[in-house]
């Protein structure tokens, strides 16, 4: 690794020195992005504000439940049983493990193995 | 040995939280992703979702703030090395990446040593890139942004034994490139 010009330095005090000497067009970009910030209200999902994704997934397993023969003693499921959250939060996890899954995933290269 | 940076007094209102952590922040996302538009948006979005904490007592802004933050820089981590596999299998190069020298820009100083500067700056974001991720976590909120253990445990969600565990291993995978420093 390079070595600065002090010999004292540390990755601490360089990281120390990157904040606080960061170029104007950076640092106009967070003040920016602060104030942009403290303007923006909380976000109020409507009870209906189910992405499309979801709302489809829900209906596929909806679909399914109701034709696969054999299913007859299981309850049906009511629409409003999964709340909008449940279902944000249960595509959420899925694409979390997907990324983390396709991160982690070999990939074989054009014209070639693995 | 890790320090203790983090102030203690509670910040006066959360503009003023703000303010004081977004530069600090807007470096440590830079490091761990090594593209400046990322770090830029990883910092606006946490900042957007800590507003919606605003009515928690002011104490508990800053170990939320970087808990958020961490958060949004481990999914753009995912996300670009998803599209590193696509564009690999696409036989197109990455995104080009910006110079360092343009990181670390100081028109008052010495263009030697804003050179090394931007030197050091580049190896050390390669070497905390190529650490694992929970002790990158560790080595950006503990040593570098000076967190205390407690802080940093709650920031990523683990026991304080966990943190200096991951911390001590960082540090041991660094010290090839930390010994440059001494």
């Amino acid at each position: 690794m390079s070595r600065p010009d002090n010999e004292h330095d540390t990755p601490r005090a360089l990281f120390e020195r990157a904040s606080e000497r960061l170029d104007q067009g950076t640092a106009f970009r967070l003040r920016r992005a602060r104030e942009a910030a403290l303007q923006a209200r909380p976000e109020k999902r409507p009870a209906w504000g189910v992405p499309a994704g979801a709302f489809a997934a829900a209906v596929l397993a909806l679909g399914l439940a109701w034709w696969l023969p054999g299913r007859e003693a299981t309850a049906p499921i009511e629409p409003g049983a999964l709340a909008g959250e449940d279902i944000d939060a249960l595509v959420l996890a899925e694409d979390a493990e997907l990324y983390a899954w396709l991160a982690e995933a070999p990939v074989a290269a054009p014209g070639g193995r693995q | 040995m890790p320090f203790d940076a983090a102030p203690d007094a509670a910040p006066a209102s959360l503009e003023a939280f703000l303010a004081s952590v977004e530069r600090r922040g807007f470096r440590m996302a830079e490091l761990a992703l090594g593209h400046r538009e990322d770090a830029l948006d990883a910092v606006q979005e946490a900042m957007i979702r800590l507003v919606g904490y605003r009515d928690r007592p002011a104490s508990e802004w800053p170990p939320l703030f970087w808990s958020i933050l961490r958060r949004q820089v481990t999914d753009r981590h995912r996300r670009n090395a998803v599209r590193r596999k696509v564009m690999a299998v696409l036989g197109r190069a990455e995104d080009e990446r910006e110079d360092p020298l343009e990181m670390l820009p100081d028109p008052g100083e010495d263009p030697a040593r804003r050179h090394a500067d931007g030197a050091a700056w580049q190896a050390l974001g390669r070497a905390v890139r190529a650490l694992p991720r929970r002790q990158r976590e560790a080595y950006l909120l503990r040593e570098l942004q000076g967190l205390d253990v407690a802080s940093t445990a709650i920031a990523m969600g683990c026991s304080e034994g966990s943190v200096k565990t991951h911390l001590s291993r960082a540090m041991a995978a660094l010290r090839k490139h930390l010994e440059d420093w001494r």
